[in-house]
């Protein structure tokens, strides 16, 4: 009887270590292995887990950061993959999956720390972003866009604006100068001089401002209504607007003037378009303020030609070296007008001697060129390519220069001078070329009408401009210099023909050579306008009524 | 534990595949050599800004990848300077074009005396070797540039001197030769040994071989046999990316059983060089004329020379035997990137005799080949003077 018990405790004893090798072996081997209980979390679901895990996060970073980060949606793939094949408890899971994790994010931190991120982050944005900028970069969609923006083709190839030497390479923007205005009140009762207005002037461009005029009106109807008690220096009132200047603005900065106490007058508004009589309490319906700016701005573009001996060029053609191509030429950064230029295929050959030079006069920028100025353009080409005299003026304009016979373009020597002299000149009224000696005559004597009155009243910030070209280029008999006053458009397309020395006499095979467009124009920017709301009350004059 | 060692070597080799990815985004490009066979640049002029009226080094290294023999005469030169003017020996301001004048300062390569100040010499660039040359470079002033930043671009030229040669075996089989192995069913079409040429100008032989000829008598035969004809073929293909700046030399050793096709030589532009006084021809257009034949000398890259005397300082070095030669020069407008050359010769009559007599099957002779020329490659790289701005 001992015997059986001892017999069937045995047996119940064997059964329960059978059942749990067998609860041992499903855990650790086969599906749903490293499961301990049927309902606990296995080492399966925690690799599943971390390989999701790691999956998304490689997707998210390569979409954002790069495509190297989809080496870790990659591993996160392999977790999930190999899950299965895991057999490994819970705790050891977890510690094993945690390494990874961890050894994951120390390769993210240190490639951040290293600057890689930055480098990702701080560049062109996305990869796609980056995609798209490449294929609009592209040198047969840039053919295409600019065969749509100009398909009669008598646009030069593009230049381009100067490169300026900052760490983070921005781009100037195309303008000279902006002008911005804010006001302090905006619901603002008739007459009451509560009114503040701050204009900011800004210098956008690469040279210095020594003055610039700004006005502050109302738009139209209301023109001639704003009044201040009490205007600032270097302030007045003129047939309605206030007029202000601003002197010397440094490059790439700004000034601000203050207009305070000022008020709209009521009978005024009243008078001019609401018959004499206003509303009491009543809101006047769009009143807006703006602020002008205007200046005469100089810029300058050059362009590069180069020429190369013509054996030389043949052998590098023939040999798939060399390839002929339009190149444009390089605006002075941060102007609104760009004068582009352009001589053909280039490198030239040394045995062309002529060649035409095509220049493009084109406001870039926001605001206006004013038709009742004019703009001064002066073209230096080197002493050897000789004068460039803009063609398309040729029947209209006279030319002045030094004649040493009777035949100066069919004028003589006192009558051209008599039609072109400085104030003509100055004045636009009328068209007129200036070379060299001629230029140098009329405009670069100490006591030249333009030296001493017109440029201190018309363009002061181009003071400089001029003294170079007197004191520099036309002294040096290096360079031929052309002056031509009449380019008050805003867009502009003129031809000149320059003669091309010939054969490169020195040992070198290139050559390149610079022609210089340097311009003074005037040119006036507006600011968003302000609306006020404006009212009046009963009892302010017999101009404001009750209904 | 050999799954978790499996897990831990998995993750280890996913990781340091990451870190080699992340490395390679934000490694510095190694400068490295785009000549595969011959003298190229490496790298850059190593500077690309500098400040009006300041100046600054440039340097360019050169390195001969060529085979075989060195390059010679190796001119590193630059091109387009002006605006900018170069400094040597101490403070000396000059032209770019402008000859040296002084005789010597530090860092003045063997052949620098008497060049432009632009260009730098040495007389032998071996194999393998590097060289670095330097320019201090002046930046135009403030005026000069008008006071727009200036992109100049600057042109690097390296022109040398290259000559090589190599060594073919041409098979020769009577047709009778060729029957039998055919029946026998053995191997007849046996090529002789050819190699290509080492330099950027690879010269290859395309001869279909072997050359088949036929004996005009039977064995034993008083007749003597006629000369027989053949055409050696010679693909002629630039491999770099520059070009022949000379005029192409192209000699042809021949054996001593074997002879140029008079008939026809001068049709192929092949010369033999104890006949020829050392004048190319050269057919011009002259308006009101018409074509004219004129005999000029070779352009040697540097001036124009006597072509005999140019060949003999190339391959001065060499034993070449004056003959049993032929010339060829390949005008270097005519030089294409790739192309072939042809060169008619004769088997003479009396040996095909010797060979049908003794009943000799097959002969191999070796033909030599010598190429010389001055290759030329050119770069370019711009250099930005910015303005001061801001003052």
């Amino acid at each position: 009887m001992e015997n059986n018990d001892e017999n069937e405790i045995k047996n119940i004893e064997e059964e329960e270590k059978k059942e749990l090798e067998e609860e041992y072996k499903k855990a650790f081997t086969g599906r749903g292995a490293g499961r301990i209980s049927g309902g606990g979390i296995s080492g399966e679901d925690i690799f599943r887990a971390a390989g999701f895990l790691l999956f998304i996060a490689g997707i998210i970073l390569g979409f954002f950061m790069g495509l190297m980060f989809l080496v870790i949606a990659l591993l996160g793939l392999v977790l999930i993959v190999i899950a299965p094949h895991i057999h490994m408890p819970e705790t050891e899971s977890i510690f094993v999956v945690l390494l990874i994790l961890g050894l994951v994010a120390i390769g993210f931190v240190w490639f951040i720390k290293i600057g890689g991120g930055q480098a990702v982050l701080t560049g062109a944005g996305s990869r796609m972003g980056r995609g798209i900028s490449a294929i609009f970069d592209s040198y047969a969609v840039k053919n295409f866009m600019n065969l749509v923006k100009n398909p009669f083709g008598i646009s030069p190839t593009g230049g381009e604006f100067e490169e300026v030497q900052t760490t983070t390479k921005t781009p100037p923007p195309n303008q000279a100068i902006d002008v911005s205005i804010r006001g302090t009140l905006d619901k603002v009762l008739l007459d009451q001089p509560a009114l503040t207005f701050i204009v900011t002037v800004e210098n956008l461009g690469s040279s210095k401002i020594s003055k610039v005029d700004v006005s502050l009106e109302l738009l139209s109807p209301y023109t001639g209504c704003l009044k201040f008690e009490e205007l600032g220096q270097n302030c007045d009132e003129k047939n309605g607007k206030i007029m202000c200047h601003v002197y010397d603005i440094p490059p790439f900065s700004s000034k601000e003037i203050v207009f305070s106490a000022g008020k709209l007058d009521g009978k005024c508004i009243a008078d001019i378009a609401h018959g004499g009589k206003l509303i009491a309490n009543t809101q006047i319906g769009n009143i807006q303020v703006v602020a002008k700016a205007s200046t005469y701005y100089p810029t300058a573009s050059r362009l590069a030609v180069e020429r190369i001996k013509e054996d030389y060029g043949v052998l590098l053609i023939k040999n798939n070296v060399l390839r002929q191509k339009p190149t444009g030429a390089i605006y002075r950064a941060g102007t609104a007008v760009t004068i582009d230029m352009d001589i053909g295929d280039q490198p030239i050959f040394d045995s062309v001697k002529q060649a035409g030079l095509l220049m493009r006069w084109q406001n870039v920028g926001k605001g206006k060129i004013p038709s009742d100025k004019n703009p001064f353009l002066f073209i230096i080409t080197p002493h050897d390519f000789g004068r460039c005299i803009p063609s398309t003026y040729r029947e209209n304009m006279l030319i002045v220069r030094e004649c040493t016979g009777d035949n100066c373009d069919g004028y003589s020597k006192t009558e051209v001078k008599s039609k072109c002299d400085t104030l003509s000149f100055a004045e636009g009224s009328s068209v007129c070329v200036l070379c060299d000696s001629a230029l140098k005559e009329i405009w670069c004597s100490e006591n030249s009408v333009i030296r001493k009155t017109l440029i201190p009243v018309y363009a002061p910030n181009a003071e400089e401009v001029f003294d170079w070209i007197c004191d520099e280029i036309l002294a040096s008999n290096e360079y031929h210099v052309c002056a031509t006053n009449s380019l008050t458009q805003e867009f502009n397309v003129f031809t000149c023909t320059l003669n091309l020395p010939g054969k490169i006499q020195t040992n070198e095979n290139r050559v390149t050579n610079y022609i210089t467009s340097v311009a003074v124009y005037p040119y006036t920017v507006q600011s968003a306008p302000i609306t006020l709301k404006a009212y009046c009350v009963e009892g302010q004059g017999d101009w404001c009524v009750s209904k | 534990m050999k799954a978790k060692a499996i897990i831990l070597i998995v993750s280890l080799i996913f990781l340091a595949f990451s870190f080699g990815c992340i490395g390679q985004e934000t490694e510095t490009n190694e400068t490295k050599l785009d000549v595969e066979e011959g003298v190229g640049v490496v790298g850059t002029l190593k500077i690309d800004e500098l400040h009006p009226g300041l100046d600054g080094y440039i340097s360019l290294t050169v390195r001969s990848n060529l085979g075989g023999e060195g390059a010679r005469n190796v001119y590193i030169s630059l091109d387009n300077v002006k605006p900018f003017k170069l400094v040597e020996c101490g403070n000396e301001i000059s032209e770019p074009s402008r000859n040296r004048s002084l005789d010597n300062c530090n860092g003045f390569l063997d052949l620098d005396k008497n060049l432009p100040y632009r260009t730098r010499g040495t007389v032998k660039l071996f194999p393998g070797e590097e060289l670095d040359v330097f320019w201090r470079l002046k930046a135009p002033s403030v005026n000069e540039i008008s006071d727009i930043a200036l992109k100049h671009p600057i042109y690097y030229d390296v022109e040398y001197d290259y000559h090589v040669n190599f060594h073919q075996s041409v098979v020769f089989m009577s047709q009778n030769e060729m029957l039998r192995r055919r029946q026998a069913g053995e191997e007849y079409l046996i090529q002789g040994e050819s190699a290509s040429t080492a330099g950027e100008i690879r010269f290859k032989s395309i001869t279909q071989q072997p050359i088949l000829f036929a004996f005009d008598y039977q064995p034993g035969s008083d007749n003597p046999e006629k000369d027989f004809s053949f055409v050696l073929s010679y693909l002629v293909e630039n491999k770099g990316h520059g070009f022949p700046i000379s005029d192409v030399i192209v000699i042809l050793e021949y054996p001593q059983d074997i002879k140029p096709q008079e008939d026809v030589l001068n049709a192929y532009g092949w010369k033999e060089w104890n006949k020829w006084n050392g004048k190319i021809n050269v057919t011009e257009y002259q308006p009101g004329v018409g074509a004219v034949t004129k005999e000029v000398n070779c352009r040697t890259g540097i001036g124009e020379e006597n072509c005999k005397d140019w060949i003999n300082e190339i391959f001065k070095d060499e034993k070449i035997n004056q003959d049993r030669l032929l010339v060829k020069v390949i005008k270097r407008e005519d030089f294409v990137e790739s192309f072939t050359i042809n060169a008619p010769m004769v088997l003479k009559g009396e040996v095909k005799k010797e060979l049908r007599d003794r009943n000799i099957p097959l002969k191999i002779y070796p033909f030599k080949v010598y190429v010389g020329y001055r290759y030329f490659i050119e770069g370019k790289e711009y250099i930005t003077v910015y303005p001061l701005r801001g003052i």
